[in-house]
C-alpha cells in the first residue's frame, strides 16, 4: 500500500494512466460515472435554511440567513449574496498564497451567485403591503445571505458548492409577517409558525465537470484527477422548477479552461463533454435537488409566500 | 435588442471597430515589459505585463512530473473604472490567470512569475473578451513565448422564441442585459504562417469558454462555431 502511495506521489501521471488503460479510475469508478450525491437537508436548526452536500470526499455545508432591506424607487427585486470559505480543512491541493486562495474561492463564489440569481425568482422576495396594489418600487424586500463552508475538498468545488447552496435555499422557510406572527403567537406556544413560505425557484441547477486527460474524458474528477487534467469543462444544467421531471435539462452555464500546450480542444470535444456530463449522473443530481422542491411546488406554498 | 437590427446599426455577425496602441507605459520605473490600450466600441481597457521574473522564495510553483507542463506562476490584478475591486473583478482576474496559463509556451522560463495588471477605462459590453485580447497583445509585446496566437470574442444569443435563436457578435452592454445567453470564447491559433489562406486552415484550439444564460446544448454549440468563425476574422484583420 505504501509502495503504491509512493509511486503515486513520484509518478502521478503514470499512476493514473495505469488505471485509465483499463477503463477504470483510482477510486474504482468507470470513466463516465459521477460520484453519489448525498444531501442532508436542514442540519442547522438555528438557520432558516441549511444543507450539507457530499459528493465523494468533497463536502460543503451551506446556511442561509435572512435580512430585510429598503428597496430604492427603481428596485423591484430582492437580493442574494454568496460567500464561500475554503478554510484549512478544505485546502488540500492549493499550495499558493493566502491571497491566491481567496481569489480562487471568490471566483467560485461569484459564479455560484450568478447561477443562483438566475435560478430563483428574486422578484418574489419583495414584501407586499396588505391591501396594497403592486407598486414599481419602494417598500422592503428580503436579502438572502448564503454562506458555504467547504469541510473537505476532493475536486469539483464549484459543483458541490452550487448543489449545497441550492439545497439550502430549497429548505429555506420565510417567517410570516410580523403582525401575523403576533396573532399566531397568541394561540400557539412558540416555535416556528405553520405554513411558512418557501423560496420560488425558476430553475433547479446542478453542475457536472469533466476533466480531459490524454484524450480521455473523466466525469466528476477528484482532486488528483483535476490536478493532472489538461482541460476541465464544467456544465451547469438546469431543469425548469415547474416541470421537474418533464423537459430535457438546458445548459445554464458553461465554463472551460484548457492548457493550450497540452490539450487539443475543439467544438467536437465540447460536444462530447456535453454528451457525457448530461447523462445519468447529472439526472440523479437534478432529481436529488428537485425532490427538495417538489412538496412546495405541489402544495403551492411558494405562491403564498409573500402574501400577508 | 431591436428586432431586425441592432441598436448601433451593426449586422448580427459584425464586430465593433477595434483599435489598439502598444507600449503605452513608456514612462515609469521600467519594470513593465508589455503594455497595450485596447478599444472595442466604447469598451476600453489598458493592460500591462511584467515578467517573466524569478519567483519569490515564498511563492511555491506547483511541482509537476510532466515536462510539457508550464510551471509559471501567473498573477493578475484588475481595477474597475471607479471604486474598489469587488467580486466581479476577482472573477475577471481568475479568468485572466487561467487564460495566460493556457496560452504560454512550454519554453517559457520555469519557476518564474508573470504579472498582468489591467485597468478598465470604459465599459460597454464584451469586457472579458476585450481584457483577454489586450492581455494577449501585451504578452506578445513583452516577448513572452506563446503557444499560438490567442483571439477572444464575445457572442450573445437573443431571446427569439419561437423562431431560431439569433446570435450577435461582440454585444454591447444593452444587448448583454437583454440577451438570453452571453459567452466569451478564446481560441489559440497555432501556425507560423499568417497568410490569409493559411488562417483558414489553422487549427483553432479552445483555451477558454465562459457562458451564462440558458440555452439548449445545440444552441451552445452553435454559438461556439460562430465564435470560431469570428475569431478567424479577427485574426485575418490583424494579419492585414
Amino acid at each position: 500500500m505504501q509502495e503504491a502511495e509512493a509511486f503515486k506521489r513520484l509518478y502521478p501521471e503514470e499512476y493514473l494512466d495505469r488505471f485509465l488503460v483499463k477503463d477504470i479510475r483510482p477510486d474504482g469508478r468507470g470513466l463516465r460515472s459521477t460520484r453519489e450525491i448525498s444531501v442532508h437537508a436542514s442540519p442547522l436548526s438555528s438557520a432558516p435554511g441549511s444543507a450539507v452536500v457530499r459528493m465523494g470526499n468533497t463536502t460543503v455545508i451551506t446556511s442561509v440567513e435572512l435580512g430585510l432591506f429598503d428597496l430604492g424607487e427603481e428596485s423591484v427585486a430582492g437580493r442574494l449574496e454568496h460567500e464561500l470559505d475554503v478554510g484549512p480543512l478544505g485546502t488540500t491541493h492549493n499550495n499558493g498564497s493566502i491571497a491566491r486562495n481567496r481569489q480562487q474561492t471568490s471566483a467560485v463564489s461569484g459564479r455560484v451567485r450568478q447561477i443562483l440569481c438566475r435560478s430563483i425568482d428574486l422578484g418574489s422576495l419583495k414584501l407586499s403591503e396588505p391591501g396594497e396594489e403592486a407598486s414599481p418600487g419602494g417598500g422592503k424586500a428580503w436579502a438572502l445571505h448564503v454562506k458555504s463552508v467547504c469541510l473537505s475538498l476532493d475536486g469539483c468545488l464549484f459543483d458541490a458548492t452550487l448543489a449545497s447552496a441550492v439545497a439550502a435555499l430549497a429548505t429555506l422557510r420565510f417567517p410570516r409577517r410580523l403582525e401575523q406572527l403576533g396573532e399566531d403567537a397568541a394561540g400557539e406556544d412558540g416555535g416556528r409558525p405553520e405554513g411558512d413560505g418557501a423560496l420560488r425557484f425558476l430553475w433547479v441547477p446542478a453542475c457536472t465537470a469533466v476533466a480531459l486527460h490524454k484524450g480521455r474524458l473523466l466525469v466528476d474528477p477528484t482532486d488528483f484527477e483535476e490536478s493532472l487534467a489538461s482541460a476541465v469543462v464544467a456544465v451547469v444544467w438546469g431543469r425548469r422548477a415547474d416541470s421537474p421531471g418533464g423537459e430535457e435539462p438546458e445548459v445554464l452555464a458553461l465554463e472551460l479552461g484548457s492548457e493550450g500546450q497540452r490539450a487539443s480542444v475543439d467544438a467536437q470535444l465540447v460536444r462530447r463533454c456535453l454528451g457525457v456530463c448530461g447523462g445519468r449522473g447529472t439526472s440523479q443530481r437534478l432529481a436529488a435537488l428537485a425532490s427538495l422542491l417538489v412538496e412546495d411546488i405541489d402544495g403551492g406554498e411558494a405562491d403564498g409566500m409573500m402574501e400577508a | 435588442m431591436v428586432d431586425g437590427g441592432r441598436g448601433d446599426g451593426r449586422e448580427d455577425l459584425e464586430l465593433r471597430s477595434s483599435r489598439y496602441e502598444l507600449g503605452v507605459t513608456g514612462v515609469g520605473n521600467g519594470k513593465v515589459e508589455g503594455s497595450v490600450r485596447l478599444t472595442s466600441g466604447r469598451t476600453e481597457v489598458a493592460v500591462e505585463v511584467k515578467g517573466p521574473e524569478a519567483s519569490l522564495a515564498s511563492v511555491v510553483v506547483k511541482p509537476t512530473a510532466n515536462r510539457d507542463r508550464v510551471s509559471v506562476n501567473v498573477k493578475s490584478v484588475v481595477s474597475p473604472v471607479s471604486g474598489q475591486s469587488g467580486e466581479r473583478e476577482q472573477a475577471l482576474e481568475e479568468s485572466i490567470i487561467k487564460f495566460v496559463a493556457g496560452v504560454l509556451d512550454p519554453s517559457c522560463p520555469p519557476r518564474t512569475t508573470i504579472t498582468v495588471v489591467a485597468q478598465i477605462l470604459s465599459e460597454d459590453g464584451s469586457l472579458l473578451a476585450c481584457l483577454l485580447n489586450a492581455t494577449a497583445l501585451a504578452l506578445m509585446e513583452a516577448g513572452i513565448p506563446l503557444y499560438g496566437t490567442p483571439v477572444s470574442v464575445a457572442v450573445a444569443v437573443a431571446h427569439s422564441e419561437p423562431s431560431p435563436p439569433r446570435l450577435c457578435l461582440d454585444p454591447d452592454l444593452a444587448e448583454e442585459r437583454t440577451s438570453q445567453l452571453v459567452g466569451t470564447y478564446s481560441y489559440l491559433f497555432s501556425s507560423v504562417d499568417s497568410s490569409e489562406s493559411a488562417i483558414e486552415e489553422m487549427k483553432a484550439n479552445i483555451v477558454h469558454v465562459s457562458t451564462l444564460g440558458n440555452s439548449n446544448a445545440q444552441t451552445a454549440l452553435h454559438a461556439l462555431t460562430v465564435a470560431e468563425k469570428a475569431a478567424r476574422l479577427v485574426l485575418r484583420t490583424r494579419a492585414c
